[in-house]
Order: C-alpha cells, then structure tokens, then sequence
C-alpha cells in the first residue's frame, strides 16, 4: 500500500521516469539538432547586438522590465494529481493539506532554476545599459526569485475551494504582482524592487488564507499542464495524449480537393485529418511564417540559404506523424486497401504541402533587398533538398516507425 | 459456408485467451456469441476481422483466408464495433464517404442506401455534423450505416444493444432480418439474452475462452437437460456450473 505522506515522492518518481523516457526520444530526434542551430543563431546574434547598444537608451529599461515579468510565468505548479484522485482520496483531506506542500516545494526549487538561468540571460544586456553595483545585482537576483514564490503561491490559492472561482483576480495577480516589482526594480532601484517583492510576497500570503484544495480546479490545472508538457514533447514524437483539436476550415475545401486523390481513401482522410486537426496544421503554418519572416530578414546569403533548409526539413518531419495518426482505429485494418496505396498516398499529401510550404518560404527569402540572385540559389537548393526529404528521408522514417511496432 | 473457424488458438499478448475455438456460419443466417465478461467474445470476432494473428487455427469466409488474399477477405466483412470508433476529423457525410471510397462502392448506389438507413435513425439532417461529438448511441448508429451500407457477405456485430434506444434497438434488429434476406451471414456477440434468444437463428456459447455448447436453441435445451428452460437460464447453468469446477 502506498502511504499518504509517500504518495507525492512516489508519483514525484514516476513522473521522472516518464519525463525521462520522453527526453531519451528528444534527444534521438534529427529535430533537435535544429533546434540547437537555432539557438545557437540566436546567442550569436544576443552577442553582436550587445556592441551595438550604447547607455541611455530610452526603451532599455522597458525591455528589462517586459523580460523579467515573461520570466515570472515561466515554471508552473506541479501538482502531479490525477484525474481518479478526487475520487479515490476525497477523504485525506489533512494528507493533502501535506501532499500539496511537497508539491509546492518542488515546483518551486524547479521554477527558481529557470528564474535564476532567465536573470542570467538578461545580465550582459543590464550590464550594457545600466550601471550596477555587485550589491545591485544580487538584488535583482532576489527580486526575481521572491517574485517566483509570489507567482507559485497565486498559483497555489487558486486551487483553493475559497479562491478557485476568482479566476480573473488570479490572472491579474500573475501579470500584476511581477511588473510591479520589476517597475520599482529597474525605474527606481533594485532595493526598493526586492522590498516590493517581498512585501506583495507577505501581503498575498496574509489575505489568501483557508487553502483547502478544490478538487475540479486543481485536477483541471494539473491537466492543462501536463497536456502542454505533452505538446512539447509532441514536437519530436508521437504522445498518445495529445489529438489537438478540430475546425472545420470550410473556407480550405479547395485545399482539401487539391491533397485528395480521387477516390482513394487513404488521400480522403489524410486531407481532411491534415486540414482539420489543429495541432498538424498549426505547427505547419507557425513554422511557414517564422521561416518566411526570418528568410525576409536575414541579408547574409549562406545564413538565409540553411535558414530557407532548416525550416524545410523541420516542415517536413513535423508532418511525418500524420502518417500513423490513424492506427489506432481499427477502421483503418479493416479497409480492403494495400498497404502501398497507403504509403503512396501520405508521400503525395507530404510532397505537395513541403512543396507549398517551401515555395513560400523561397519566395519570402527574395528580401528587403529585392535580391535575385539569393531567390534563385534558394529555390534550386530548396527543390532538390524537398525531392531529397519526400523520396529518399520518408522511406527511411517508415521504416524506423514500423521497426517500432 | 460463410464464416468458417477451425481450432483457433489466440489472444493479445503470449498468453493464449482462446484455446481451440471452431464455430461456423451459413449465408442468411444470424448466429449469436454468448458469454460472460471476459470469456473471449470481442476476441474471437478480433482474430476473425483480422485485427490479431492466430498462434494457430484457420479462419476462413467464403473460402478466403487473410493471409492469401488479404483485401478479398477484408472485402467480405462489415463491422459494428463494441464501442463508437470515429474519426475527430470527418464529418457524418464524410465518414460515409470514406467507407464507399474504402470498400470501392458505386457512389449513387451506396448513397441511396446511406439515405435510407440514416432515416432510419434519424440522422439525415446531420449530415454535417462531426459524429465525434454525437451521444453515444448516435455514434452506434453511424457505426450502423456504414457497416450496413456496404455489400459485405458477412456482418460482424459486437454488443450492438448497449447504448442504444429501444426504437433504435427494434430498427437494428428489422436491418439485420434483411440482411439474412439478402443471404448475409451474421455473428453477434451479445449478453442481452432474452432477445439473442428471440432472434438468432444459433448461438455459440463461450466460458473461458472455450466453446462451451452451440446449435439451436432446442439442441441447447437437450444438452443442458433443461427442457423448458430459457436461454437466459441455460446459460446461467452452464456458467455456475463452470464457476464450480
């Protein structure tokens, strides 16, 4: 039997276990050496645009000020509940009292960790534009970590049976309490910012009393975090939970009838599935537009060319799941339909959306410049490098996925 | 003989659920698969619509297996599954669509039967509609249209009552005579026995992954030594007397 006060470490273990099954496939993944390029690009270009800055700008303090309020909403409450638990220990009513104070302090050492790794992002940029005492610098540290606790405690209440229904004040109290402490931090001084923190910090914790848990709230909060950590992770592989939603996008039945094929069934669903379903087709078409603004924006040839492949490649492995979205609907057996009409069919709707998708970003990659010459090198690239990914890269994947099974 | 299955051994995993399974049904006729929870039913009908490999056994409709011709066997078979399977995706019309695509029925054909049964049921003015978010019995009864729509020899109906209203029950009943009519052969698994007993033409009784009595109603009656006795009963006996053992 698995005792109350060892409940949270039990399931803290677990969750582990599953955090770390998923993080092994991230890491397996061609994606995320993508994604190391792009952040790469990205601390490259932090480290040029510093030099460029000089004191006194007018909007640098308000950038410090926008950074360090996004920074207080980064790290959640982890509370690991499940859907049964409402169920199963409405009884335990002091045990949970116990088993959400664990929880608290895990989510707090872990939102600390990011708070501390975001204030150190923001330091060369502060350094650059504000002159600050050792002394200074460690407030600003404080600062931001007392403002975690003040967010994770707003969190904490708002799962209360007393708190719960005030869903507006919380959301408020998560942007509010952060910006007033990093105002009086960086319009005033870091001192009287880490006083601001420390006071909202006591003041919220003086009025919100009577925490116990609200079982709908809470299980619902829990959800909602667990099915975006899901849809992360859902970037590199297939994660049973998560389906995304579903539009009927009538205004896209033209687009529809271009990805089907006749009669065909496999083509019929595949369209329909990678029209409707908005987890697919979101992720295609944020990519299409980050791609397409970055190859706008970027003058320097060779870095808009891998750019202009990047985003490519990344368009099309974020569609490859598509082809086994449907397994799981024994439909899907039982068509009298070859198995190679299904693996043709799924080429074709992959060949004909990286095809779109690429012809945009191409285009895009004509610049501010006007610059002929890049479009042109671009498209050549980007033409052989889709045959290259449709062809030769799917073939490879379909057979890693059924070696899977 | 329409459906034909000779000592199938099978089930999910290593371990064997159904051991020496045989049973058969004729064109026209509609057999019912009787059993507790648990004692193989949806597995059975789960190896015959292909869905699982036998260890061993042989499963055949009208003479096809599934590993010689694969899309003739699957040709023969419609299915009412134990729970709504649909897509989120697709619309009413569209999931109709995709099963004539599917089973590569004559459109105009297939949707005048479409139309007839979704009148039936009361669906015609959803056409639109995403089923996903329909109750569940008015999910069974799309499950219904398609499986009914196609030209299949062999109907294969899993628990098809649970969910369903008493007009919709009666209505499901009514299609399957027709279908018999039209020499289809039907295997139902059920528990709700009193009308298994009004209207299957044979019933297959399992415990345990086993054949535990089949035939009429009145071969029953004799085998079981309960004459007067319901099929309600009988199976009642068969399955305390199992618990005994």
């Amino acid at each position: 039997m698995i005792k109350m006060n060892k409940l949270f470490s039990t399931r803290r273990q677990r969750h582990f276990m599953m955090l770390l099954k998923y993080w092994r496939l991230v890491f397996n993944d061609h994606f995320v050496i993508a994604l190391f390029f792009l952040f790469g690009a990205l601390a490259y270009g932090y480290s040029q645009w510093l030099p460029s800055l000089g004191p006194g700008l007018w909007w640098s303090r308000w950038l410090l000020v926008l950074w360090f309020v996004f920074v207080a909403q980064v790290g959640r409450l982890a509370t690991l509940l499940k859907r049964p638990d409402p169920v199963f220990l409405l009884p335990q009513v002091d045990a949970m009292e116990n088993y959400l104070k664990q929880a608290y302090r895990y989510s707090l050492l872990l939102a600390e960790i990011i708070t501390v790794a975001g204030a150190f992002v923001a330091l060369p940029f502060a350094l650059t534009t504000e002159k600050l005492s050792t002394a200074e610098i460690v407030a600003v540290f404080l600062m931001a970590m007392v403002t975690k606790d003040d967010w994770l405690f707003t969190a904490r209440k708002s799962i209360s049976m007393r708190w719960a229904k005030q869903t507006r004040r919380t959301r408020l109290e998560y942007w509010v309490n952060p910006l007033l402490a990093a105002l009086a931090t960086w319009l005033v001084n870091p001192f009287v910012g880490l006083a601001v923190a420390v006071i909202l910090d006591i003041a919220m914790r003086l009025v919100y009393r009577g925490l116990m848990v609200d079982w709908t709230a809470a299980v619902k909060m829990e959800d909602d975090r667990m099915y975006s950590v899901y849809r992360f992770f859902n970037l590199f592989t297939d994660v049973p939970s998560v389906q995304g939603n579903v539009k009927r996008r009538r205004w896209a039945s033209g687009l529809i009838k271009y990805l089907s094929n006749g009669t065909r069934p496999w083509a019929y669903l595949y369209a329909r599935g990678f029209i409707r379903n908005t987890d697919v087709s979101g992720i295609v078409i944020r990519l299409t537009l980050v791609g397409m603004v970055l190859a706008l924006l970027v003058p320097v040839q060779w870095l808009n060319t891998v750019l202009v492949l990047l985003f490519i490649y990344l368009i099309a492995t974020q569609l490859m799941p598509l082809y086994d979205q449907y397994d799981g609907n024994v439909f899907t057996h039982l068509y009298p339909v070859d198995h190679e009409e299904r693996v043709h069919d799924f080429q074709r709707l992959l060949t004909r959306v990286t095809l779109v998708e690429a012809l945009l970003i191409v285009i895009a990659s004509l610049g501010l410049d006007a610059d002929w010459h890049r479009l042109l090198i671009n498209f050549i690239v980007a033409a052989v490098e889709v045959a290259f990914l449709t062809r030769f890269y799917f073939k490879v994947r379909m057979k890693k996925l059924s070696e899977e099974y | 003989m329409a459906l034909e299955v000779r000592d199938l051994v099978g089930g999910y995993s290593q371990i064997p659920v159904l051991k020496k399974v045989s049973l058969d049904v004729q064109p026209g006729e509609l057999v019912g698969l009787i059993g507790l929870n648990g004692a193989g039913k949806s597995t059975t009908l789960n190896h015959i619509i292909g869905l699982l490999q036998p260890f061993s056994g042989e499963i055949k409709i009208n003479g096809l297996t599934l590993q010689a011709n694969p899309n003739e066997y699957k040709k023969q078979i419609a299915y009412v599954p134990e729970t709504p399977i649909l897509y989120d995706e697709l619309t009413l019309r569209e999931h109709l669509e995709l099963t004539m695509n599917a089973y590569g029925l004559d459109h105009d054909q297939a949707w005048e039967k479409a139309t007839k049964l979704l009148k039936t049921f009361r669906l015609d003015n959803k056409l639109d509609w995403f089923p996903a978010n329909f109750s569940k019995g008015m999910k069974q009864k799309v499950m219904i249209c398609c499986a009914f729509m196609t030209d299949a020899k062999l109907l294969i109906v899993d628990e098809p009552f649970y969910g369903l209203d008493p007009l919709a029950v009666h209505d499901l009943l009514n299609l399957i005579e027709q279908k018999k009519k039209a020499g289809v052969a039907v295997l139902m698994s059920t528990h709700v026995l009193d009308t298994a007993q009004r209207y299957c033409d044979r019933f297959v009784l399992l415990a345990n992954g086993q054949v535990r009595a089949h035939g009429t109603l009145d071969e029953l009656r004799k085998q079981a030594d309960r004459p007067d006795e319901s099929l309600d009963e009988i199976y009642l006996g068969l399955a305390r007397d199992d618990q005994d053992e």
